[in-house]
């Protein structure tokens, strides 16, 4: 059950230092955003706090730029360096990450996969701590390709985070509308990177201003941006 | 020996009223906007009364000088600068002031205190301060403007830090000093301060006081600066 005095601020929004709840409550898992300083619990980021019933966990939800590599997390790198047992992604981290080349499906020593320096590889973050650099696999856990790999052709820009997680949604209405409208390949990394690739290039473009558009409007407007946009 | 003050400004009213018609304690109109520029992972502007100043935060990135880079800890990059437009006078001031130097190591070690380094190792946070239009308390618009920022890029931070400067005229003690009070000649003691548990981070002063003078002087500074963040909190 959730404590009485911090079910008052689930759901809104908080700034660093703001005291969430106490100590003595021990049925609280805290998460990012939030971190206990001598009694009590505090907020360290601005956001929205979250409170998850299923897993009794609470965070703080904001919106950022930059990203921190976390585990399990699936990113668009671009390869910056290659070595004979690796590759050096740039994920737009404060660190550069490393892909080893037989992280791939169905790759042995004799046969590796060929990727050039300056393209696009959609991976999962295996390992990610504060000290280490993070390390990347091409694989789903099952080891089989699952969509990771290469980027070829298409393009790639960059968003916030928080509109990254928002295109991860199963029911993210924007990548709905556009779907009915045109055919295209998106994907979304988690680093507030996304790739589109459609045969017509325009479809492209105006998938990427709808995309961006769709950030800061309700669900009620996006019909009528993309049809603007689409015209 | 005669003095005679034929010329004298009156800084303060016998009603209490200052140059620019406040009351002694109060605050100047604080307007403020975050995410000013689309490339830096945070930014912010802030205006305090005349007072304009803008920071851009970049990190946490790697670091640019591998030598510099500490193995437990991120390090915090400050760069302090003034617009040559920014005082009534135009003046270019170089990066390597004495004065602008002494004042990026000060924010550099206010900031290391509240945000939470040790979650970044090897990495720097940069903050690049601008003074837009300087009108008094500049140091203490500089720090909420940087607080802000740092929201702005979230990165996480341990309280919210506020300061406000406080001064003397004619013998009161006086929150949030403009130019022309700062040029009085009276002391000058900007304050930041951690809102939620009343810690005070920086306090800087450089004129003598006596002792119960600067009592009050802190006492009203810090205050003001949990003012200021009740002020930023609401916006």
């Amino acid at each position: 059950s959730v404590p009485a005095d911090m079910e008052s601020k689930v759901d809104k929004y908080v700034l660093p230092g703001d005291v969430i709840g106490l100590i003595s409550d021990l049925n609280i898992r805290i998460g990012p955003g939030i971190i206990q300083s001598k009694e009590n619990i505090t907020a360290t980021k601005a956001g929205i706090l979250r409170y998850s019933p299923s897993h009794k966990f609470y965070w703080v939800e904001n919106n950022q730029k930059r990203y921190i590599p976390a585990t399990e997390d699936m990113v668009i790198g671009r390869v910056t360096d290659r070595f004979p047992d690796y590759y050096k992604l740039d994920l737009g981290s404060s660190a550069p990450a490393t892909l080893p080349s037989l992280a791939f499906e169905g790759a042995t020593k004799r046969n590796k996969p060929e990727i050039s320096v300056g393209s696009l590889v959609y991976s999962r973050v295996l390992i990610a701590n504060k000290d280490m650099d993070p390390e990347l696999v091409c694989t789903g856990s099952t080891g089989k390709a699952e969509g990771f790999g290469e980027l070829v052709s298409g393009f790639m820009f960059t968003c916030t985070l928080g509109l990254a997680r928002k295109l991860l949604q199963s029911d993210c209405t924007i990548l709905r509308i556009l779907g009915q409208q045109m055919s295209f390949e998106i994907a979304v990394g988690m680093n507030g990177r996304v790739w589109i690739n459609s045969p017509d290039p325009n479809n492209v473009i105006v998938a990427y201003n709808c995309i961006i558009n769709s950030e800061h409007m309700d669900d009620p407007q996006l019909p009528h941006m993309v049809k603007t946009l689409m015209a | 020996f005669v003095c005679s003050n034929m010329s004298r400004v009156e800084y303060l009213t016998p009603e209490g009223y200052r140059l620019d018609g406040r009351k002694a304690t109060e605050l100047r109109r604080i307007k403020s906007r975050l995410g000013v520029f689309s490339r830096a992972d945070g930014s912010a502007y802030i205006e305090q009364g005349n007072t304009k100043v803008i920071v851009a935060v970049y990190g946490p990135r790697e670091a640019a000088i591998r030598s510099k880079s500490k193995h437990d800890h991120a390090v915090i990059n400050v760069e302090f600068t003034q617009a040559p437009f920014a005082t009534g006078d135009r003046k270019k001031k170089g990066k390597s002031d004495r004065r602008t130097i002494e004042d990026s190591l000060l924010i550099k070690q206010t900031f290391e205190s509240v945000v939470l380094t040790s979650l970044y190792p090897r990495s720097q946070i940069d903050l690049y301060i601008q003074i837009l239009q300087s009108d008094g308390s500049v140091l203490a618009a500089s720090i909420n403007a940087a607080t802000l920022a740092l929201i702005d890029a979230g990165i996480p931070m341990r309280d919210m830090l506020c300061a406000c400067t406080a001064g003397v005229l004619n013998g009161t003690p006086v929150l949030d000093i403009n130019y022309i009070e700062q040029n009085a000649g009276g002391p000058e003691l900007p304050v930041a301060v951690l809102p939620h548990s009343g810690g005070v981070v920086l306090l800087e002063m450089n004129s003598r006081v006596p002792l119960d003078l600067f009592e009050r002087l802190s006492k009203l500074a810090c205050d003001g600066a949990k003012a200021v963040y009740n002020l930023l909190q609401s916006e």
